[in-house]
């Protein structure tokens, strides 16, 4: 409905655009730097490991990018942050926008926004896929690719959280810094205590953000050979769907009670 | 089209927690009239407008537009501006009007149009934060003009403008009035309302105290400053003029007040023959301050 390409989105765009193509190029380097002069584990190279090969390059690259995927969602913080402080928003809806159409459009933005950096790690992905795995495979290639949709719906489930806690503080600013704190040190806190007791492992799905990102779950523990999941599984994408009906909901609610200043 | 009433409020009403906004307002507004919504500061005119156009939520009352619930479709046909303009920084004029266009569903055919008539064609393609208030509020006029709205909705259109710009804003609101626009225009300068209105309520703390035809209201009695070295001899002859309604006393004399069609050089004569000298007389229209002041007097 209307796209706001201002400095910010650009900035923040491109930067987690350059977080995308760093990382796994970095983590090659990394690899083969600690693997030429660094510990060997029981006659095993780090560089060994099949990081990049299919099947696993999948996993690993979207699980390492979805903790800078924060970025992306402070998009939708700003935009919504700048349209309350200049009292856009307002107009649009003196103008004849409906509430609803407004949150509409702004999520569909955010869909649009997490499709093209899902189809941007898939690029990068074959890319690095062809570059460094073994195997080349087509049916290798296609094995495993749920990652990438899964990996949609968490930068989408950021965005929908994001912008539901804009909607109730309006300023951007305090809003980020908010959400920072809450995603490095409260929520890892408290997800790291409930996640360790193993009753209660399975709890972790309703924290907001983690229970979100829970849907691509930690493939490294598995070059230590321990057991981990290696697929999406069923009930972490039914919890990140959850969430994000849940943040979605309540952004139409909350908008729609509130008065526009 | 014809509606009977292009607005109808019934017992509109707004409180944030104690502090009520707006008290139960009933109010109907008709096709073609200029209503100037008049009161002080925080008396409740930008919460009533806000209800009005969807941004605030009322916490009771309903009201109509156009015969119709109101909603995002009667909206489309209004054109408004609240408090202070509000466009997309970055974006020059052009597409900010391309914004407002595309939200209420028309062509981008009037956009020229609008911006040469609030005269800032030569500058649409400067970005709307390079632009001074007086450019601002103006695009903010072409803004709500651009879909040929049946009701135009001004909240303090001249609000922090120079002389200048002021006289140029209530310029282009007489000339949209003339089109036969019903306008409602929120303001809290009395002779602003006195000068582009046809009809006025006052509101405060919330209340409507009153409400009428401008015309109407102003009363044709006559008011006259008089000073004398002699107020007292003054005070006592001016009892027995023909036509004396009241008199107060203010610096250096009396205000008095007569009955229509008296005039200054009648209360003149009559007081050169009581043997009053006087030193100072001046005849004072009565404007709608006055009125204002003694409507607000008369409702403490």
């Amino acid at each position: 409905m209307k796209l706001k390409n201002t400095t910010f989105f650009w900035l923040f765009t491109g930067l987690f655009a350059v977080v995308l193509i760093a990382v796994p190029i970095f983590s090659k380097y990394f690899l083969d730097f600690i693997s030429d002069g660094g510990p060997e584990f029981g006659g095993l190279k780090i560089n060994d490991l099949p990081f990049f090969d299919f099947v696993d390059i999948w996993q690993n690259l979207t699980y390492i990018i979805k903790w800078p995927a924060i970025l992306l969602a402070f998009i939708p913080v700003i935009s919504m942050a700048n349209e309350f402080r200049y009292g856009t928003i307002k107009q649009n809806v003196i103008d004849g926008l409906s509430r609803s159409e407004l949150i509409i459009s702004k999520l569909l933005f955010s869909g649009i926004l997490s499709i093209v950096f899902g189809i941007l790690v898939f690029i990068i992905g074959i890319y690095m896929g062809l570059m460094y795995s073994p195997v080349t495979e087509l049916t290798f290639i296609v094995k495993n690719l749920e990652f990438i949709p899964a990996f949609i719906l968490v930068l989408f489930g950021y965005q929908v959280f994001c912008l539901l806690i804009t909607l109730l503080i309006k300023k951007s600013g305090i809003t980020i810094l908010l959400l920072l704190f809450y995603f490095f040190a409260l929520e890892a806190i408290g997800y790291g205590i409930v996640k360790w007791n193993y009753e209660m492992a399975e709890a972790t799905s309703f924290f907001p953000m983690r229970g979100m990102a829970n849907i691509i779950q930690n493939p490294f523990p598995k070059y230590g050979l321990m057991e981990v999941y290696t697929e999406v599984r069923f009930r972490d994408v039914l919890a990140t769907l959850g969430h994000i009906s849940l943040y979605t909901f309540l952004s139409f609610w909350v908008f729609n009670k509130k008065d526009i200043r | 089209m014809t509606v009977s009433n292009v607005l109808s409020i019934q017992k509109l009403h707004k409180n944030y927690g104690k502090l009520i906004a707006l008290n139960q307002l009933d109010l109907n507004i008709q096709p073609g009239q200029v209503f100037g919504l008049l009161g002080p500061n925080g008396s409740g005119k930008s919460t009533c407008l806000g209800m009005l156009l969807g941004v605030t939520n009322p916490s009771s009352g309903e009201f109509t537009w156009f015969d119709e619930p109101a909603g995002t479709n009667s909206r489309k046909r209004i054109g408004a501006i609240l408090e202070k303009p509000n466009f997309y920084e970055n974006y020059n004029a052009v597409r900010n009007l391309k914004i407002v266009c595309k939200i209420k569903g028309i062509e981008y055919t009037r956009i020229e149009e609008e911006l040469k008539r609030v005269g800032l064609y030569e500058r649409r393609n400067d970005s709307f934060k390079t632009y001074s208030l007086g450019m601002k509020q103006r695009l903010a006029i072409a803004s709500a003009l651009l879909a040929d709205p049946e009701v135009l909705i001004l909240d303090e259109p001249t609000n922090g403008l120079d002389p200048q710009g002021i006289s140029d804003i209530r310029e282009l609101i007489l000339k949209i009035s003339q089109s036969g626009k019903t306008i409602i225009l929120a303001s809290h300068l009395l002779d602003e309302v006195q000068k582009v209105c046809s009809h006025f309520g006052v509101l405060r703390k919330g209340n409507l105290i009153h409400h009428g035809a401008v015309g109407k209201d102003l009363d044709d009695s006559v008011h006259l400053e008089v000073g004398s070295e002699e107020l007292q001899r003054l005070e006592k002859s001016i009892l027995n003029f023909e036509g004396y309604i009241s008199h107060k006393a203010i610096k250096n004399g009396l205000a008095i007040k007569l009955t229509q069609g008296k005039t200054a050089s009648a209360l003149n004569k009559f007081l050169q023959g009581e043997g009053v000298l006087i030193n100072h007389l001046v005849t004072n229209k009565k404007t709608l301050e006055q009125q204002f002041l003694e409507i607000l007097e008369t409702n403490d």
